[in-house]
């Protein structure tokens, strides 16, 4: 899938560039290969989509929000496609997933709300409960933030 | 604490959140998309990142693509064991997430491994934590969103 130079070059990108004018000049040459043949490299990450982007990362989309509530819902199948629509429309969801149920666990959509407040998501997910019809939900907000970090591909 | 941005800054920060030009002079590009010269564009940035505004140029891969496997588990421990299993979990790099969360799941991590063989070790050093009851891997059947888009608004502060 990637050989060597790739797995070392991806787990490079997962750190930051810095903040030479030049960055690709300067990784490349800390990797030991010739920047063209990085950038090469890297276009061809973006185009098979193993790279999702090449970007900032804002303090405010990690460390704005003062509230994040993990919404969850009980979606009967059929309706899980449309109702993941009414929750992408929502600007203060990230991220929407379908997950396996438990025995004791009715609900398979997950929904990332991001707000100011507490009170702020849970505006958000009545209104998705309103658009769609779908009563049983519930949020969950942390209590405590134990571990939020990047992930290193590659590392070892 | 807000953080006024100019015109010129948050035209830098609304192309390169989605796209640092991968290119041999990316400083020549940001200045030309929003009108300043290569220094100035470069300058900009390096303030951007001083000011905090910034935290991280770098890449975002997609874990499937490369061969991963990734879950969300949820987790129930006994509120006395929480802070041991809670440290277990986030002592694995491979756990990048890791949340206490009120419900009768009070544990929830994500799992980014290489493998399901690693998946699974991970999963099993929590389970045999004491005090925890149980440990559910919920991998994502669909996903429908992954968003970190952000317009700047002309009154926009970040803070």
């Amino acid at each position: 899938m990637s050989d060597e130079l790739d797995r070392k070059i991806i787990a490079r990108l997962c750190g930051d560039i810095g903040e030479s004018l030049d960055p690709f000049g300067e990784i490349a040459a800390e990797l030991g290969l010739e920047r063209d043949e990085l950038l090469a490299r890297v276009r061809q990450y973006q185009e098979t989509k193993k790279m999702r982007r090449l970007g900032a990362v804002l303090k405010h989309q990690n460390a704005g929000f003062k509230a994040n509530g993990m919404s969850v819902w009980n979606v009967p199948a059929d309706r899980v496609e449309g109702v993941s629509q009414v929750m992408m429309g929502q600007t203060e969801v990230s991220h929407c997933y379908e997950r396996p149920r438990l025995p004791d666990w009715p609900y398979n959509m997950f929904a990332m709300i991001h707000g100011q407040t507490e009170a702020e998501c849970r505006a958000v997910a009545a209104r998705i409960a309103a658009e769609t019809g779908i009563a049983d939900y519930d949020i969950l907000f942390s209590v405590r933030e134990f571990k939020k970090t990047s992930m290193v591909y590659h590392a070892g | 604490m807000s953080v006024e941005l100019s015109s010129v800054e948050k035209a830098i920060l609304e192309m390169i959140q989605t796209a640092f030009p991968v290119s041999a002079d990316p400083y020549t590009e940001i200045g030309a998309a929003v009108g300043c010269t290569r220094e100035e564009a470069h300058a900009r940035v390096v303030d951007l990142r001083r000011r905090g505004v910034i935290r991280r140029i770098g890449g975002s891969f997609a874990a499937d693509k490369l061969g991963y496997v990734s879950t969300l588990v949820a987790s129930r421990v006994a509120p006395e064991s929480l802070e041991e299993a809670a440290a277990v979990a986030g002592s694995f790099s491979e756990v990048t997430h890791n949340y206490q969360r009120a419900a009768n799941y009070n544990l929830w991590f994500t799992v980014i491994a290489e493998n399901q063989a690693r998946m699974n070790e991970i999963l099993d050093f929590v389970r045999r934590v004491p005090g925890v009851q149980a440990v559910h891997s919920l991998p994502a059947l669909r996903t429908f969103k992954i968003k970190v888009d952000f317009k700047f608004k002309e009154e926009q502060h970040v803070g």
